[in-house]
Parts: C-alpha cells; structure tokens; sequence
C-alpha cells in the first residue's frame, strides 16, 4: 500500500465527511408567550394608545390597560402557516356580562385569528400577523325581568398588523399591533404594545405598589422574589388597572 | 438528509481505501534504553524481539543510536523480551506484564562476549507506566477469578456486566445508574470496548452490559488521561475482550446467587398503608461458554463466546387494614375515632387481611455474546473485528419488569411499597433493551515502527422498548395499549376512595361493614387503574469512526507526534405514547378529571388535533481532532502537551439544527519526571480540560418541545369507573370545565410546546477542568504505592431555565451569558488518593487505597442525585429562579472517607490442586443530609429549608467480602474450578438513607442566616423561635406539620449474599 496514497485518500475522505458534518447556528422560531390557563402565569399587560385626530371624549376612545391573551395554533398541513388567536380581557367580560342574551354560537368566534406571514422573524426579529378575523358581539334587544327593555348592543374587534417581538433575550414576550374598535356605531383606532406577564401590582391598601414591578428581589424590603417580567422591560403600575405595563416602546431591546 | 448521505459515504471511502490491510489490535508499548554492561555507552543496532502467548507472531524493533528500542502496539498480556546483538551475550527476559494502555520501561545491561557471564544483571520486569499521568487501575482475569466483584442485586449483576468493577478503582463509588468517577456522575464517563464507544445515545449510561467472562482487562481511567480520549467529563473505561491464542482453550461456566442462600434485608419502617409490598431475591445467575484459538497459527485467530443469564426477584403485595380506636388505652390508641399507633415507632399500625398477599416475579432474561475475529497480516499490518451483544428483556404476563438502574420497576433497594399502589395492568411493563455492537480496528506500522497508523470504525445499536404487560404493542388501539391511566386520589367529599372499590376482598367485611367504615380502616389516597401510561419504541444508534497516526522523531530527545481526527453520528428514534391517549387523574375534591398531558395540538382556539404518538428521530454530529506530542526531553523528563478541538451540532426532530457547541478546545499539558530512570518511579502533574457530549435526550424533548394538551372534565357526568364514559362523557365540550381566563383564547384546552427551546446565542458546552499531581514508586516487584491529588472543577454546564414558572424554557449556562440572575453553576471536586497495587505475581495479589475527597456545589451532574431523575442537561437543578435557594453544599455524592483493601493469595495443597482465596474490606463515610420541606410551584420535596447538607451526615458504612476457590487439575489441561462467593459477610445492616422531608407542607427555604435551631424550636408548639413560615398561610408551621418520619431510615445496606460459581475450562 502506498503511503502517499493513503495519506491523499484519508485527506480526501475526512474532507467529504467534515465538510457535511460541522454544523450551523439554531434558526430562530417564531413564539407566542401563552395566556394563562388553569391560573399559571401569562397573558400580556397590554396598554392602548388612541391614534392620533380622534375624538377622546367618545364612548369607544376610552378603552383602559388589561390582559390581553395571545395563543400561537399549529396547522396540520406543512405548508399551510401557523396562526395566532388573540381575545382581550373585555371582550371575556362582555361574553360573561351577556352570556343570557348572546345567540348560541357567539363565543365561537370571540376570538380574533390570524397567520402568520412568515415561519421565521423577520430581518427585524418581528413576526407578523398583518389581518386577522374581525370579531363581533350583536346582543340582540330584550326585556328584563321587571319588564323593562334592554337595548341591543354592537361590540366588534379589529385586530391588524399585530406583530411580536422573537430573540433569545424577548422570547415572543413582547408585541404590538393596531386596532379598530366599535362600540354602538362609535369607532375608534388605537395603537397596541403588550409585555409578558400580567402581573399585579395592587397594594396591601388597594391601591398601586410600584415595589411589584421591580423585577430584582429585595430580601431586606421582605420582597424575596422579583416581578417576573424581564428586566429589560422599563415598566410601571399602572394606576387604575393595578397591572405593570410598559412605559417605554416595543421593542425594549434590539 | 443528503449531509446523512454525505457522511455515510465518506465513512465507506475511508473504510474502503484503509482497510486492505490485515490489523492487529494493542495500544501498549514496551520501551527502553539498552547499555554495556562494562562501560554503560549506549548500545545501538541490538535487535529485540518480543513474544507473548497473547500476541499473533512475534515483534522484532532494533535499538537506535542512543539504545532506545521501541515495540508499539502491543496487546495487553504477559511478555518475553530477547536482546541479541553483536558481540554480546542475548539477553532474555520473562513474565513482563503488559497491562491495556501502558508503557513500560524495561531497562537492561548486555554483557559482552569477551566477559565473564557471571556479571550480574539484575532486572526484575519494571511495573511503573512511565508514559503517561492516566491514573486508575487495570482490572484483569486474574483478579476477577482472586476477588469478589459484582454484587447480586446491582445493576447488571446477573449478566456479571463490566460495569460493576469501575467501583474498585480509588475515587470511584457505586451511583444510581452506575459508577461515578472523581465525583461526577455515571453518565458523563465514556465506556469504551475494543475501541467503541458504547453509551447509551440518549442518557449517556452504559448501554451495552458486557459480561466480565469475555473481558481481558478493563481500564479504569479515573484522571489525567491524554486528548485521544475525548468527550467525557467523568472517567473512561475501556475494555479489551478476550481474542483467542495459538493455542484451544475455552471454558464452560455457570454461575448462580440461589435465592435460599441470601439474607433477607432489614425491613425499613414506616407509617402503615394499606397496600405495601416487599422483593426478596429469588434466583440469579448465569451459564455459558466460550472457545478461543487459532485458525491459522500466528495469523488468525477467533474468540467466541455465549451466555444466557436471568435474574428473578419475588415481589409479594399484601392489603392490610388500620386498627381504629374506640377509646383511650395504653396500647397505642390517644382518643377514640385515631388509630392504633405502634408505642416505638410512632407510625399508624396496619394489620395483614388474611388471602389478600399475591406474589409476583419480576424476571429478567438476557444473553450476552461475543465473536472475534484477529487476522496478522504481516508483523506490521493487523486486524481485529469483533461483534458483541446484550439482547434482553423483561417483564410480561403477570410478572414485572426491571427499569433502567437495575431494580424491578416496582421497587427501590428491595422495598416495593410506594409503587404499588394500582392494579397490576396500570402499574406492570414489558421492557426490552438490546444492545448490538460491531467494530473493527487496525493497527498498521511503517518504517520500523516509525509511523503507527490506528484506525477504528464501530457501529452501536440499542433497541429499547417499554410496553404493556399485556403485550398490545405501542398504538394497536386494542388492549391495554388503549386504556387510559386514570389516578384516583380523592381526598375529601367525602373523602379517599377505600380499597373496596378496586380490589375483591375475599372475605368483604374485612375492612368493615359500612362505607364510613372502610373509609376509615382501609383508604386507598391514590391508586391508578387502567393502562399503564407512558409507553415508547426506541432505537439508538451510533457510527463511530476514528483514526490515529503516530510519529517518532529524535530531537533534543525523543518525540512521539500523535495526531488523530474521530466523527461520531448519533441517532435516537423515540415512538411515545398515552395509553388510551388521554391519562386521567382525579381532582382532590372528587369532582373533576383532569387530562393533564395528551399528545396533541391546538388548531384554532379550542379545536383540538390528538397525535395517537409523538414519533420522530433526533440526531447528532461530532466531529473532533487532536495532536499531541510526548516528548522526552533530553531523555530525562517527559513532557505531554496536546490540544483536543470538537464540535457538536444536535438536530431536532424537525431536522433542523438546535444546538450547535463549536469551539471545544481542549488543551492538556503534562509532565513526567522519573528520578530512577529505570521505570520504576515517577513524579508527575498533569492540566486537562474536557467537553461533555451531550446525549440526545434533551433534543428529543427540546427541538421542538412535546405538544401536549390537558383539559379538565366534570364528575360526573364523566365517570371514568362507568365502562365507555371514557368515549362518550369524558370527550364532549360540553363536559370540559373552562380552564381559561377572561382573555385566554382557548377556554377549555390548555395546549403547551410546539416550538424549539430557545437558546442563549453566547451558550458555551458543558466542561470541566482537572489538576493531577502526584507520585508513585515501586516498593517491591510487581507492587507499586502512591499519592495522587486530584482537583476538578466544572466551567460551563448547560442546562434549561424558565423565566416563567416552568410554562416557557430556554437553553443556557446557568450564571452566564442570558441568564447572570441564575446561579452560577458549580461542582467542585478535590480529591487525595494514597495507594498499593499489587498485581498477582507469585501467589498473591493485594491493593489497597485510601481516599479523602470533597465534592460541593450545586449541580450534581446528568443526573438529579437528589431524586434519581435522569435527564441530561435538563433537569430540574435550575428549571426556576426560586427553585434554586439555599442548594449550594455538599453534594450527594461527597464522602469524606473511603477505605478500600483487597488481598488473594493461592495456596497449592496438592500437585493437581489449588486453592484461591480473596477477600476485600471497604469502608466509607455517608452523604450529607438536607432539610427539605414541599414547594408551591413544583411537586415533591423541593425546597430546602437551610442550605444544602445542613441536617448531618449519614453514618459509615463497612463491608467485608470473601472469596473461596477451589481448582482441581483434571485429565491433561482441564481444570475445574467450583467458587464460593459471599457479599456483606457480616451482615451488616447499617443504614444507608433517611427521610429527609422535614415537612410535607409547602414552605419558604430560610434564605439568609437559618440555623438547625430555628427548624428543631417548630417541635415546640409554644416556642416562638421556629422560622419555618408556610407559604400558604404565611406564618410559622404548627408541630402537627413536621414529618414524624424525618431523619429515620428509608434505606439499608444490602444484606449479605452468596454467589455459587463453576468453571471447567482447557
């Protein structure tokens, strides 16, 4: 056996063999942060900011900062995209308030739905939902049991461009996105940004405790835990929902 | 997968191209300067000659101009070495034992012709490995046949697995799911036979189970081993089987630890239940044969080799009802309506109902078999191939299984209880786990020996399965494979469910005549019905190919260039399922279900997909180089220095990559200095570094993450103990409870995963770093004592960590990179080692050693030593912020103390007969003790109330083994050997684990400043100095909340055992 062939095959076999074997950086995936289910942590504190030139004073420029749950679906086909649902805290509480009066099959599509553009973030570590199913609650006119009448109600949800925020450090636990909400024949635009988790800041005297939103531990202040919420985060109580929710913009970290 | 295509080809290139020539396997060396006996110059052109029973042929090297010779490539065995040169006397020199691994120096004087051959020259065979800085110890046959090893009982001691004698090696102690070594955990060591590497691809345990009976030599490498040996941050065994010789000879043998003979074990105590069971070992042991010999002498050789073995172990379960009260007496009643309690031990007496006991085995089944092939092409060339396997299974019929750390599947050290609170066919599984090995290696040599070429290419294939008893098979959708696991565990409304309502008692008022009262004499607070759960389809495979080349070159003293590149492709195929899709588990309150984990996603909100299995393949690419050179400096010192690079990619399932770990630099860096320059003293330090490899465990449970879904049902009107309510009420929306919150998009399915874990873009691989010094001299022929300090410590580990309690992970390096506000994660190890080896020359053999050591941190390695869970780099160690409190201590596996001594000597009583006898003493000091108390935000003891070992030590623990022999020489060759060994003695029965929950409420852990005092002042219920604060109420716990069992025995040391052996071997 010749040496010298032998040493060009072993160059030639470890060549064709490592130049298959070394690998590559993990490609990034599109997260959704989960709402809470069966009281784990989650759902995203969520602040509405109405658009500019619109009237604040109307009955639908109003809308104040909750939870807002967001869910990631996975389509069974390959090829088809994964979605997103989305549904806020007072569109739960009105499926509650009305649940007497709400045609069967209401519920159904309480929840805002919409794909994916991409199965990766994109250049700007976003990934987008542009549209989503519109949502609409009719609560048909009644009578109440003394005999008055209840008028009809009209509440609709418009969700667009929602996009969350997808890196190592903000794990799809930021987003934004916009919305068109009605309510009785009042419309309203408003600019959305959400953090991940909801967590409270209501005081021992019901009202805000900015010390919950501190997301280091504090032993000596008998606070042995943080908030939870990423430190990268600037945040606040707000004072009438008694959650923490962003100050700043999205996202808080490149 | 074309990159799979591009690998597998480029394997067969080098196999195709290299393989021609013949091989030979060995990896030892002999060295050695040669002088004049009259005027010391060195002696050039002297030709040595080496031959060996072990080696095919004979080896001839010729001295170079400074007398050093050089016979590389040796097999382990014992060696005579012939000196012949002109103008002086051949020298001959005999019984030379070469061990796996070594270098040995073998110094000698030629007397000249022209002199007196009355000159003395004195040279007894040197034993001292000048070459390298490894410690560790070299098990052979001779010693297995001298000493008892292997305990019946332990893991693969049926199949007398290899594994069990790693234990013997200073440094090293038994751990749950093997040895571990220089205080890491079984897992991160590397098991090599024949040169491939046999761990389990998924767990990184031991996945092939060698029998002892085919094994030449183990090496146990405990530290300091040079970078051909990559990828382990444990220590390495390697295994050298057995190849056959010019001459037959072959054996058949059997083995068996007979039930009847063996000690039964101190029963543990403990709080009375009404389902308890205890194992007693039945039978044990193994038979078989091998034959080795020469097809064609000096060329080829063959070995083959087959052993069934099985192991039996009775498991009896019997009901028992509480004695409850009718009034205050003396005999262990406090009021009316408690129950009885026994005076010394304070636990709730439980009385055995007459006809409820049933026995059943937990049977194993397995055989071991090796085939060998070694072909001499010429002195130069040589080939070994060499095929190996360990089918087994267990389990099935009505019998248990064994689970992976070696016991039934129901039982923890023999005690049965706490599993077997269920049916038979929700708790029983058939398990198979199969292990199929095929290497071949070459040892080429060029220009006198000048250039090595070593090359190896090895396959490992394991098939593990753990199935329903009923042997339904993983998804045929009949059988127990298709009904569900249902926990019920009721405890209030009324309250727990009674042994009545699962189990026919044959007399029906045993338990009382009233539901009232058999709810209080026999509770049942947790019992599983249906089938049993988790059920998977494994294949693990590994294709492993290395080569290495070695060059001498003479420069300010001789060099020996080392340079070698290895790519390893692991692969892990998981099939897992639910039976009957959905498991189930009561509420407390009795009024819902909960299906807490079915495979399966959510397609649009509350539209449920089910996978009848989660099916995919994970795999794994390692590709990694190293030079290194040993260089004798001036010929006085010698000076290793090396580097390792490797580079691991993981992929998921989905085929994408989802770890990729570059950059593994290894340096090592040594130095060897013999201050008799005869072989037989060194003095040495040693730097290392190694990478873990990381098993494929994690990527199948992490690219992506398990899809599972849970939703909780009312009850009624879902009655899982009603026949087809499981398909009908149990499936309906309308039965589903509302889980969600106002804003949750789904309201009735809980749906997690679906998504690769996230990992740290700055995450670094998991290594440790490792200081050897020491020395060792040879005190008499053959025996050589020692000091050796060991220092290990772990740089980087990876692991999962949530920010979210536990819903969303990420991988990283706890306390570095994106995750600084974890814990840094830390195990640091020291370790003083002083000890004699003898090997068995002359009669005898003895060793001994004595280990001081120290191992604390928080991290105690691919294992959780804490609790048993096997899960590498993803255990629950750093899973929460809150869970790491107060974990930072003496490890589990840290103790101070360990004595081990072995001696044998062989007595000849008559010219055809022999008598072997061995015994062994160890001793060891215990593991630290914590004080653990339950958690909010995971199940189990996981909070530690005062920081890690704060509660004591357990005690020592000693043990003496025996070993009797008896050879008598039959007709021409044969010999017949019946053996007697005996395990523990003196029975001794010392305790080897307490319980150690001081409290089963959910606690805060006393983060600053907590002493034992602020814990012991909670017995007291006045005292206002306890500290101990539950976390649901917020003040301090009432003495009614401390475990009455804390600190008392959950555990003993095995009883003492018997082994039977017989052999007649030619």
């Amino acid at each position: 056996m010749n040496l010298r062939w032998m040493a060009i095959s072993a160059a030639l076999a470890g060549a064709v063999v490592t130049a298959g074997a070394c690998g590559s950086e993990p490609e990034p995936v599109c997260v959704v942060a989960r709402a809470v289910s069966d009281s784990s942590t989650g759902s995203f504190a969520t602040t509405y900011q109405l658009k500019q030139g619109q009237n604040p004073d109307q009955v639908c420029a109003r809308l104040k900062p909750e939870a807002v749950g967001l869910q990631k679906y996975f389509s069974q086909a390959p090829e088809a995209p994964d979605t997103v649902g989305v549904r806020s805290t007072r569109l739960g509480q009105l499926l509650r308030d009305f649940a007497k009066r709400l045609p069967a099959g209401a519920s159904d599509t309480a929840t805002a739905v919409g794909p994916f553009t991409s199965e990766t973030p994109a250049a700007d570590h976003f990934c987008s939902v542009t549209e989503l199913t519109p949502t609409r609650l009719q609560v048909p006119q009644s009578t109440a049991p003394d005999g008055g009448v209840l008028p009809a109600q009209d509440f609709g949800y418009t969700w667009s461009n929602l996009r969350i925020y997808n890196t190592p450090e903000i794990p799809g636990t930021q987003y934004t996105s916009d919305l068109t909400y009605t309510e009785n024949g009042c419309t309203a635009e408003y600019t959305v940004k959400g953090i991940w988790p909801v967590v409270s800041c209501r005081g021992s005297d019901a009202g805000p405790d900015e010390a919950r939103c501190d997301p280091y531990a504090d032993p000596d202040a008998g606070r042995l835990r943080g908030s939870g919420i990423n430190p990268l985060f600037p945040v606040k109580c707000d004072p009438d929902a008694l959650i923490c929710v962003l100050t700043g913009e999205v996202p808080s970290a490149p | 997968m074309s990159r799979r295509i591009r690998f597998i080809r480029g394997l067969w290139l080098m196999a195709l191209l290299w393989g021609t020539g013949a091989m030979a396997q060995g990896n030892s060396v002999i060295t050695g300067t040669l002088q004049s006996a009259e005027d010391k110059r060195p002696l050039e052109d002297v030709v040595v000659t080496a031959t060996s029973p072990q080696l095919q042929g004979e080896r001839t090297v010729v001295t170079d101009k400074s007398g050093l010779y050089r016979i590389p490539q040796l097999p382990p065995g014992t060696y005579t070495l012939r000196m012949e040169g002109q103008g002086f006397h051949p020298f001959t020199r005999t019984d030379i034992l070469l061990r796996i691994d070594r270098t040995i120096r073998f110094n000698a004087e030629l007397v000249p012709d022209a002199m007196n051959i009355n000159v003395e020259v004195v040279g007894t065979p040197p034993s001292v490995d000048v070459g390298s800085s490894a410690a560790g110890v070299t098990v052979d046959q001779e010693f297995i046949r001298n000493i008892a090893v292997i305990r019946p009982g332990t893991k693969g001691s049926a199949s007398r697995s290899f594994e069990g004698l790693a234990e013997l090696a200073p440094g090293a102690t038994e751990d749950r799911y093997g040895v571990s070594i220089s205080g890491s955990s079984s897992p991160e060591s590397q098991y090599v036979v024949d040169g491939l590497s046999v761990n389990d691809p998924g767990v990184g345990t031991l996945g092939t189970p060698l029998s002892v009976e085919f094994v030449k030599e183990v090496n146990i490498i405990t530290g300091g081993y040079m970078p051909e040996y990559g990828r382990s941050t444990g220590g390495v065994l390697n295994v050298l089987t057995k190849s056959g010789s010019n001459e037959f000879h072959g054996s058949v043998f059997a083995n068996m630890a007979p039930g009847a003979l063996q000690t039964s074990g101190k029963e543990v105590l403990r709080e009375g239940s009404v389902i308890s069971a205890q194992g007693s070992a039945h039978n044990l042991g193994d038979f078989g044969f091998d034959l080795g010999g020469p097809l064609l002498k000096d060329k080829l050789w063959f070995y083959v080799g087959v052993a069934p073995s099985f192991n039996r172990i009775q498991v009896d379960r019997q009901l028992s009802t509480f004695e409850i009260c009718t009034e205050k007496d003396d005999n262990g009643c406090s009021k009316a309506g408690d129950r009885r309690k026994d005076l010394t031990t304070g636990f709730s007496r439980a009385t055995p109902i007459e006809g409820t006991q049933v026995s059943r085995f937990a049977d194993e089944r397995s055989v071991q078999y090796l085939g060998k092939l070694t072909y001499n092409f010429n002195p130069d060339h040589s080939l070994a191939v060499s095929v190996f396997g360990t089918p087994r299974s267990s389990g099935g019929s009505g019998k248990y299984a064994f689970s992976d750390d070696g016991e039934p599947e129901v039982c923890s050290s023999l005690s049965c209880t706490s599993f077997v609170q269920g049916a038979y066919e929700a708790i029983a599984t058939r398990r198979e786990n199969s292990a199929l090995d095929l290497v071949a290696k070459q040892s080429s040599s060029f220009f006198e020996k000048k250039l090595l070429v070593d090359a190896t290419l090895g396959w490992h294939h394991q098939a593990d399965s753990t199935l329903p008893s009923d042997g339904s098979g993983l998804s045929s959708g009949e059988g127990l494979s298709a009904r569900s696991n249902i926990l019920w565990r009721r405890n209030r409304n009324p309250g727990p469910h009674t042994i009545n309502e699962f189990e026919t008692l044959p007399n029906a008022d045993a338990c009382g005549t009233t539901p009232a009262e058999q709810a209080l004499r026999c509770p049942v607070t947790a019992y599983t019905t249906g089938g049993p759960g988790t059920i998977s389809i494994q294949r693990l495979d590994r294709v492993q190919g290395k080569v290495m080349g070695t060059y001498l070159l003479e420069a300010l003293g001789h060099h020996i260039f080392k340079a070698g590149a290895d790519i390893e492709r692991m692969s892990f195929y998981n099939n897992r399922a639910r039976t009957g899709l959905a498991p189930l588990q009561e509420c407390t309150g009795g009024d819902c279900f909960t299906s807490p984990n079915q495979y399966g996603f959510l397609e649009a909100p509350d539209r449920p997909v089910f996978l009848t299995s989660k099916e995919g393949t994970s795999t794994s690419t390692t590709v990694g180089g190293f030079i290194q050179d040993s260089w004798s400096v001036l010929d006085k010192v010698t000076v290793n220095a090396g580097l390792r690079y490797d580079v691991q990619t993981l992929y998921g399932l989905d085929g994408e990559v989802g770890l990729h770990l570059p950059n593994q630099w290894s340096p090592r860096l040594g130095v060897i200095y013999d201050p008799t320059q005869a072989g037989r003293a060194k003095v040495f330090a040693n730097y290392a570094r190694f990478f873990e490899n990381v098993p494929l465990d994690m990527a199948d449970l992490s690219f992506p993450q398990q899809q599972l879904l849970s939703a909780t049902y009312n009850t009624p009107p879902c009655t899982p103990s009603r026949e087809g309510s499981l398909l009908t009420e149990c499936d309906l929306d309308a039965n589903r409870r509302a889980i969600g919150s106002r804003e949750s998009p789904n309201q009735l399915w809980d749906a997690q995963g679906g998504d690769r874990v996230p990992v740290d873009p700055q995450i670094r691989a998991q290594s440790a770093d490792e200081f050897v010094l020491g020395g060792e001299y040879e005190l008499l022929a053959s025996s050589r004592v020692g000091v050796t300090y060991t220092k290990r410590y772990l740089n980087d580990v990876i692991e999962d960590m949530s920010r979210d309690d536990g819903s969303t992970f990420f991988l990283g390096n706890p306390g570095k990179g994106y995750s600084e506000d974890f814990p840094l994660a830390k195990r640091e190890y020291d370790g003083v080692n002083v000890y004699f080896q003898r090997a068995f020359t002359d009669g005898w053999l003895a060793q001994a050693s004595y280990t001081w050591s120290n191992l604390r941190g928080n991290y105690s390695g691919l294992f959780r030593a804490d609790t048993g869970q096997l899960s590498p780099n993803l255990t629950r160690d750093f899973d929460l912020l809150t869970l790491t409190v107060n974990r930072e201590g003496q490890l589990p596996g840290d103790r101070t103390h360990s004595f081990k001594v072995f001696g044998a000597k062989e007595f000849v009583i008559g010219p055809r007969t022999s008598v072997n006898v061995g015994g062994n003493y160890r001793a060891r000091s215990g593991s630290p003790i914590n004080y653990l108390g339950a958690n909010p935000r995971r199940s189990g003891s996981e909070t530690f109330i005062l920081p890690r070992g704060s509660a004591g030590r357990l005690p020592w623990v000693h043990g003496v083994d025996g070993h009797v022999g008896l050879n008598q020489r039959l007709v021409k060759d044969y010999v017949l050997t019946v053996s007697l060994d005996v395990f523990n003695l003196f029975n001794f029965q010392q305790y080897t684990d307490v319980d150690q929950t001081f409290t089963t409420s959910r606690v805060f852990a006393i983060e600053q400043g907590g002493t034992p005092a602020d814990l012991s002042a909670c017995l007291d219920a006045l005292s206002k100095d306890c500290k101990v604060l539950s976390t649901t109420t917020n003040a301090r716990i009432t003495s009614q909340e401390i475990n009455p069992n804390f600190k008392r025995p959950t555990a003993y040391q095995a009883p003492r055992a018997i082994r039977l052996g017989a052999k007649l071997s030619f």
